[in-house]
């Protein structure tokens, strides 16, 4: 027994002189909680968003995210959050049933709560009420891509490589496109590639010899616009067949920059960091807060700016 | 299981250290003590219940396999059959089938896929390690073939589900009232009943055991059936929580039930072991998460801190039986 | 003429090619103490497994108290009255004494152990038989060797065995113990059992057996009465009839 107490004040000093939350002054403590874990780059950008602004606003803000995708360990983590009953939550509605209970609850409980980066959709009885969401529209992000891909030319045909078919964001950003299109009669097709990069491309490179007076391609994400940009410069159909991605990486930009894509849509997500932060502060101080939506992105990225944008994606902002 | 004695003299005092969960017990109070100073909300009710919850959902499956270890096997699938049986109900469900027998038809489910690992492993002689392996990671693929990698969303409210899932009292859920229950019920049946003798035994030699006339592929294959049937049911607790199942649900879970196992003083090579001790190692392996996130920790100490509680409580278990040996 | 307790004729029994036993006679009296002693692979396990069941013969009788049995489990011998006490295969290490003590004949009321029952009857039996033990909650782990064989045989004894069969049961003790464990023995044979003594070491069963057998390569080589030879005579026939020249 007597060799425990050396053990405990040992786990105790350790214990305080890395956690800084324990000797924190009143400032206001936000949880900002996602199904994105911390390895994630994505998210990533995220957290450097919800840093900055705390350190600007002086507000303590934390984020929590499960390390590999699991809704359970999510919501478990966004028990914890509601159970410390902080200044305000930030939170992606992924999954709107799972999440109704205990968001209701802790907005029950008056701690105030905003959606980032997946909206509730459902009809407005039944959302859940969070004062606002801030992050992309994804329909929206389809119809951008489709105008900025007209501005461009006018295809004869085109075609959407979808890596996860019934995904929400990514049915709702390909109906954004063949809307847009539809309105052109020009013809244009759903692909499923599925997530294999290897897959992927044959799937793309079958569909282009079927048929051949396909001249663009969209993509809902790098897991389609990855092998795009291989099955076109291998196929040396550079400049005959253009490609709109969606979502941002270094690979994309530098196919931009090479003219292999003509345009990536980026959501802006260190906006979806940053903004909440900012919002609560101004809530919680004086009532005021935006309503319904901020949209954070569709941002279209092309020849134009990308020199710009590869920076800020170096700097950890996109 | 704990025997209440009146701390007369020394002698009495040392006989509460021989109560086999003094190790969980210790470390129980421990982590609670320091999660307690490192942030006062810890001790909120709402923490508290909180935290429960989510030790009740790991620490049903932590009951089952914490039977079957003492036996001496091991089940590697819980985590899959923790997932699989949800998705049964959930299918039927959404398919239009009598929920109730949906459940039924589940909960049977998990008892057969535990009779299956069972069944395999005693007739082949292939480590119960190996055999559960393959069927975790069987199960997860088939899995993931039904549900082609996308979450299953409970599309009806399904009202006799409120008692795996829902709330009680005052924020204590059903769940946490079932691993209660079933914590009793096994930790009777371990050490009270001819069963729970023949368990020990089974683990601890096998071929004493075998000698001594005792069928000990029943003992295990018994065993191998309560297994999988807890990680089902506690599979069906989570499921009635979120209403949905994402084909990721489990994942990881058999070596955090085993982990609250360990940590609640039951050896890795069978024999020994505790139901309480279980009970008590799952609810630390909830405090520590929770207790984590309300001290501020960064999201990635969770997996780290539990490494070295585990290590921990292994090492006072050994040392507390050492000291009151005899 | 039939006052054995145990007679076993012309007992053979073949693994594959090899002849484990090769027609041997072996009887054992009441309240008589006999050592089984041979080399490695007389067939000294082989016959011992037959008699408790866990083989079956090929050709040969057994009678068990005049009466001809056929043992079709180990199950079926240890109910006659046959019981055994291997070596490390008697008590389970990680348990208490009385959960040893009864294993696989636990004390019940309903569906619950009589836990308080047992621990008083384990306590109180191997006190009789003059094994004192701290208490029956002891785990045996922490038990010496000659104390844990000491329980074994008292186990066997309370259930009522008719004859004993202990298998190495000194090796690996100390001289002390094993003192202990032969005075076991002797108190087994008082209490009306007979014992079949296993082993190697034919100067511990020389101390208490009537009768020594000895097998070699599956016959019988010899059955004296304890009188009639000396521990030097039994061990040159062991090994002149292994083909170790003396």
């Amino acid at each position: 027994m007597k060799r425990f107490f050396p053990l405990l004040i040992l786990i105790l000093l350790i214990s305080l002189l890395v956690f800084p939350a324990y000797s924190q002054a009143k400032r206001y403590k936000i949880y900002v909680v996602s199904h994105g874990g911390p390895a994630d780059p994505f998210w990533g950008v995220v957290m450097k968003g919800m840093k900055d602004a705390a350190a600007k606003f002086g507000v303590t803000a934390y984020y929590l995210g499960p390390e590999k995708f699991s809704i359970k360990e999510f919501i478990d983590l966004l028990e914890s959050a509601i159970a410390k009953k902080p200044d305000g939550i930030v939170v992606t509605i992924t999954n709107p049933v799972a999440l109704d209970e205990p968001l209701r609850r802790a907005i029950k409980m008056g701690i105030p709560v905003i959606a980032i980066n997946v909206p509730d959709d459902r009809p407005p009885e039944k959302a859940i009420p969070y004062l606002c969401y801030v992050g992309m529209d994804e329909y929206l992000a389809g119809v951008y891509a489709a105008r900025r891909m007209l501005q461009e030319f006018t295809p004869k045909r085109a075609v959407i490589a979808i890596h996860e078919p019934g995904h929400a964001g990514l049915e709702a950003r390909a109906k954004g496109i063949s809307d847009v299109l539809g309105e052109k009669k020009i013809p244009v097709e759903k692909l499923d590639i599925g997530t294999d990069p290897t897959k992927a491309l044959t799937t793309l490179k079958a569909y282009l010899q079927k048929y051949p007076d396909t001249d663009a391609i969209f993509t809902l994400g790098p897991l389609g616009a990855h092998p795009a940009i291989q099955l076109v410069e291998e196929e040396k159909l550079v400049g005959k067949v253009k490609i709109g991605a969606i979502d941002l990486t270094t690979r994309i930009t530098d196919a931009i920059k090479r003219g292999v894509v003509v345009f990536t849509i980026d959501q802006q997500q260190y906006l979806q960091g940053y903004l909440p932060i900012l919002f609560l502060k101004l809530y919680l101080d004086y009532g005021l807060i935006p309503q319904e939506k901020v949209l954070t992105g569709p941002f279209v990225v092309d020849k134009n700016n990308v020199n710009k944008v590869e920076e800020t994606v170096k700097k950890g902002y996109r | 299981m704990m025997e209440v004695k009146s701390i007369g003299s020394f002698k009495e005092l040392s006989k509460i250290f021989k109560i086999k969960e003094m190790g969980a017990i210790i470390g129980f109070v421990v982590i609670f003590i320091v999660f307690s100073i490192l942030s006062p909300e810890f001790i909120s009710w709402g923490n508290l219940l909180s935290t429960f919850t989510m030790a009740a959902e790991l620490g049903i499956v932590a009951i089952g396999i914490t039977m079957l270890m003492i036996s001496g096997e091991f089940d590697l699938s819980v985590g899959s059959t923790f997932a699989v049986v949800p998705m049964v109900l959930a299918l039927s469900i959404n398919n239009k089938i009598n929920p109730f027998l949906g459940f039924i038809f589940g909960i049977f489910l998990g008892a057969f896929i535990g009779y299956l690992n069972g069944i395999v492993t005693l007739k082949t002689e292939i480590p119960s390690f190996i055999t559960t392996l393959g069927s975790m990671m069987f199960l997860r693929g088939i899995l993931l073939a039904i549900t082609g990698g996308f979450p299953i969303m409970l599309q009806e409210d399904i009202p006799f589900l409120k008692y795996f899932g829902g709330v009680c009292i005052g924020g204590l859920r059903y769940s946490g009232i079932w691993f209660i229950i079933l914590a009793i019920i096994f930790a009777f049946i371990l050490e009270r009943t001819k069963f729970g003798n023949w368990t020990f035994a089974t683990g601890g030699n096998l071929l004493a055991s075998k000698a001594l006339g005792i069928n000990t592929n029943k003992v295990k294959l018994i065993n191998f059936i309560i297994c999988s049937f807890m990680a089902g049911l506690a599979g069906i607790t989570t499921f009635a929580r979120f209403k949905i199942i994402d084909p990721t649900l489990g994942q990881g879970m058999e070596l955090e039930a085993i982990a609250s196992a360990v940590i609640g003083g039951t050896f890795l090579s069978g024999g020994y072991g505790s139901i309480i001790g279980t009970f008590l190692g799952a609810f630390m392996i909830g405090m520590v998460r929770s207790g984590l996130v309300l001290a501020g920790a960064p999201a990635y100490w969770y997996r780290a801190f539990i490494g070295i509680v585990l290590i921990i409580a292994a090492i006072i278990n050994t040392k507390i039986r050492k000291k009151t040996a005899g | 003429m039939n006052n054995n307790l145990v007679e076993m004729k012309n007992i053979k029994k073949n693994f594959g090619k090899v002849q484990a036993l090769r027609g041997v006679d072996f009887n054992i009296g009441r309240r008589e103490i006999v050592g089984l002693l041979g080399d490695n692979g007389a067939g000294k396990s082989t016959l011992i497994k037959i008699l408790v069941g866990y083989e079956k013969a090929d050709e040969g009788e057994i009678y068990f108290e005049g009466k001809k049995v056929f043992f079709n489990s180990p199950k079926e011998a240890r109910e006659m009255g046959i019981e055994t006490v291997y070596q490390d295969l008697a008590l389970v290490n990680l348990l208490p004494i009385w959960r040893n003590f009864f294993l696989g004949r636990e004390l019940v009321k309903g569906a619950f152990l009589s836990i308080d029952e047992m621990k008083k009857i384990t306590y109180e039996y191997l006190k009789e038989i003059g094994i004192f033990i701290r208490s029956p909650e002891e785990t045996v782990f922490f038990l010496s060797g000659g104390e844990r064989q000491a329980i074994a045989i008292a186990r066997a004894m309370y259930f009522g065995a008719k004859l004993l069969i202990l298998d190495e049961p000194t090796a690996a003790l100390s001289v002390g113990e094993t003192k202990k464990v032969l005075e076991h023995v002797m108190r087994v044979k008082e209490k009306g059992v007979s014992v079949i003594f296993i082993t190697h070491n034919i100067y511990h069963v020389y101390e208490v057996a009537d009768r020594l057998v000895i097998l070699e390569k599956g016959v019988k080589v010899g059955d004296f009465k304890k009188e009639d030879v000396t521990p030097q005579e039994i061990m040159g026939m062991i090994a002149r009839a292994a083909g170790v020249i003396v």
